[in-house]
């Protein structure tokens, strides 16, 4: 199966090597949402989204506040980090270590941000995943792009992602 | 409305023929190089301050030629045209000058009771090199136009009394930035602060320009009512002072001061978006060439509508040239 729902969004990988829906193998370490592979390498999608499909009309307004005030509070690139290596962690355990590069995506279900603001913020989840490089034992060239669904389907094209 | 109100400039320097119509508050010309950006704000700060106290006169001369550093008019005219038309409407009233290839200047201008000061501030620092620069620029042929020569002279005027007595607020904003005041001695400024006094070539570039801003408002220029025009303000500006640079001039726009900005940064225009409110005045014009038709120039009130926005499009191409190197082979 390389089809897969996280959230309020539909992402088709059958045009990968490989995928796997990361988060229900790895619940007790935290992990990305998805790890592709593919010719190029890695790609660990992590999808945040406010889920507008499944949460009442009436609360949507509160439900996007708060995942901004999530976003923005310090315990977020905490999660992410812990995310980032609880999936190095499992795969290493699993006898299983990336050995190709990695491309961590993380997926916006909106991104209100203007080009400047969204390159910076590229740069500092790049910092964040590097924390520490000289004391990390992960060691794996990481790229990051930060991208919504029209930028997804824009330039991962074999790669479908719809909101349903 | 108060103020410059509309401008049109009909074969002059890079325009063949634009409109403009201002906001009282703070209008920001972006485009870039060579689009004409300075070149209108040269002529909206020399028809104020050249015409000013004349009405129905040929007596009132403008110096082009001083302002735009060129030899003759003809430099101004746009080539292959004999005239060039500028029509500008301030405080109302509607007044006009034309430029022959000949030097000769003709126009109507208006009356103020008033000697009008319109502050141009160009982006070469000048606080640090007053000593001596109005006697140098009025007695020799220098390379600096007629701008440098008046923000010297508005910078060494006495300070205004009401501002010694009854200080703005904003005064008090600038010292705290610049952990310090200005004192003029001798036609040359210092910045004293508890460490002691420290002359203006020795304080940093950034710090100059709200030094800049801090005279000017003493001294009485930047009053309700003043034309404040600030040529690249992000000059040798560090941009972690950018926030409160535009936060001053939101005040002072706020207190009935009108601003022309020209720029070519990012977070200027990305400060003035965040922190304009609702009731802020603010327009957006973007310069642009065209290849047969000379400069266009449009405005928007909305940041995010201005087009073209060469500051815009560069971060766009950064953003997809990082995406690339991220996704890699995988990115269309």
């Amino acid at each position: 199966m390389s089809v897969f729902v996280e959230s309020s969004i539909e992402f088709d990988f059958s045009q990968a090597l490989s995928s796997q829906k990361f988060d229900d193998l790895n619940a007790v370490l935290g992990s990305v949402d998805f790890v592709v592979l593919d010719s190029a390498g890695q790609l660990w999608v992590e999808v945040k989204s406010w889920a507008k499909n499944v949460i009442p009309a009436h609360r949507r307004g509160g439900q996007r506040r708060s995942f901004v005030a999530k976003m923005k509070s310090k315990e977020f690139p905490k999660e992410l980090r812990t995310k980032f290596t609880g999936t190095c962690t499992y795969l290493t355990l699993t006898d299983n270590p990336p050995k190709e590069p990695i491309c961590y995506v993380m997926f916006l279900e909106s991104l209100p941000l203007d080009s400047a603001l969204r390159t910076r913020l590229m740069d500092r989840m790049k910092n964040n995943l590097r924390a520490n490089p000289a004391k990390s034992p992960w060691v794996y060239p990481i790229s990051v792009a930060v991208l919504d669904v029209a930028e997804w389907n824009a330039r991962l094209t074999e790669y479908p992602a719809r909101l349903i | 409305m108060p103020g410059h109100q509309s401008l049109r400039l009909q074969n002059f320097t890079v325009f063949k023929d634009v409109s403009l119509e201002f906001c009282e508050g703070i209008n920001v010309f972006v485009g870039e190089n060579g689009t004409g950006k300075t070149h209108a704000m040269k002529v909206l700060y020399g028809l104020q301050r050249f015409t000013a106290k004349f009405i129905d006169s040929d007596h009132a001369t403008i110096p082009w030629i001083k302002l735009f550093q060129t030899k003759n008019n003809s430099e101004i005219v746009r080539i292959h045209y004999k005239v060039s038309d500028l029509n500008l409407k301030i405080n109302n009233i509607d007044i006009s000058a034309s430029v022959y290839l000949d030097n000769s200047i003709s126009g109507f201008y208006y009356y103020s009771d008033k000697e009008e000061r319109p502050v141009f501030v160009p982006s070469l620092d000048m606080i640090s090199h007053t000593k001596g620069f109005i006697s140098l620029y009025d007695n020799y042929d220098i390379d600096f136009d007629l701008t440098h020569r008046d923000i010297v002279s508005l910078l060494l005027s006495p300070e205004k009394r009401s501002m010694i007595e009854n200080p703005p607020e904003i005064l008090k904003t600038l010292e705290k930035i610049m952990g310090g005041s200005i004192e003029e001695e001798g036609e040359r400024f210092y910045l004293k602060t508890p460490q002691g006094r420290h002359p203006m070539p020795l304080v940093a570039d950034g710090m100059r320009k709200i030094a800049t801003l801090y005279q000017l408002i003493k001294n009485g220029w930047l009053e309700p009512g003043a034309v404040l025009f600030w040529d690249e303000p992000e000059t040798h500006l560090n941009p972690l002072l950018m926030d409160e640079i535009i936060q001053v001039l939101l005040e002072l726009a706020r207190s009935g001061v009108q601003i022309f900005l020209a720029t070519h940064n990012y977070v200027i225009l990305k400060e003035l978006d965040l922190q304009a409110t609702k009731e802020d005045s603010v327009r957006y014009f973007s310069f642009e060439l065209t290849p047969s038709d000379g400069a266009k120039v449009t405005w928007t009130e909305d940041y995010s509508q201005i087009t073209p926005n060469p500051i815009a499009q560069q971060f766009d191409s950064i953003y997809d040239r990082e995406l690339n190197r991220s996704l890699g082979v995988r990115a269309k």
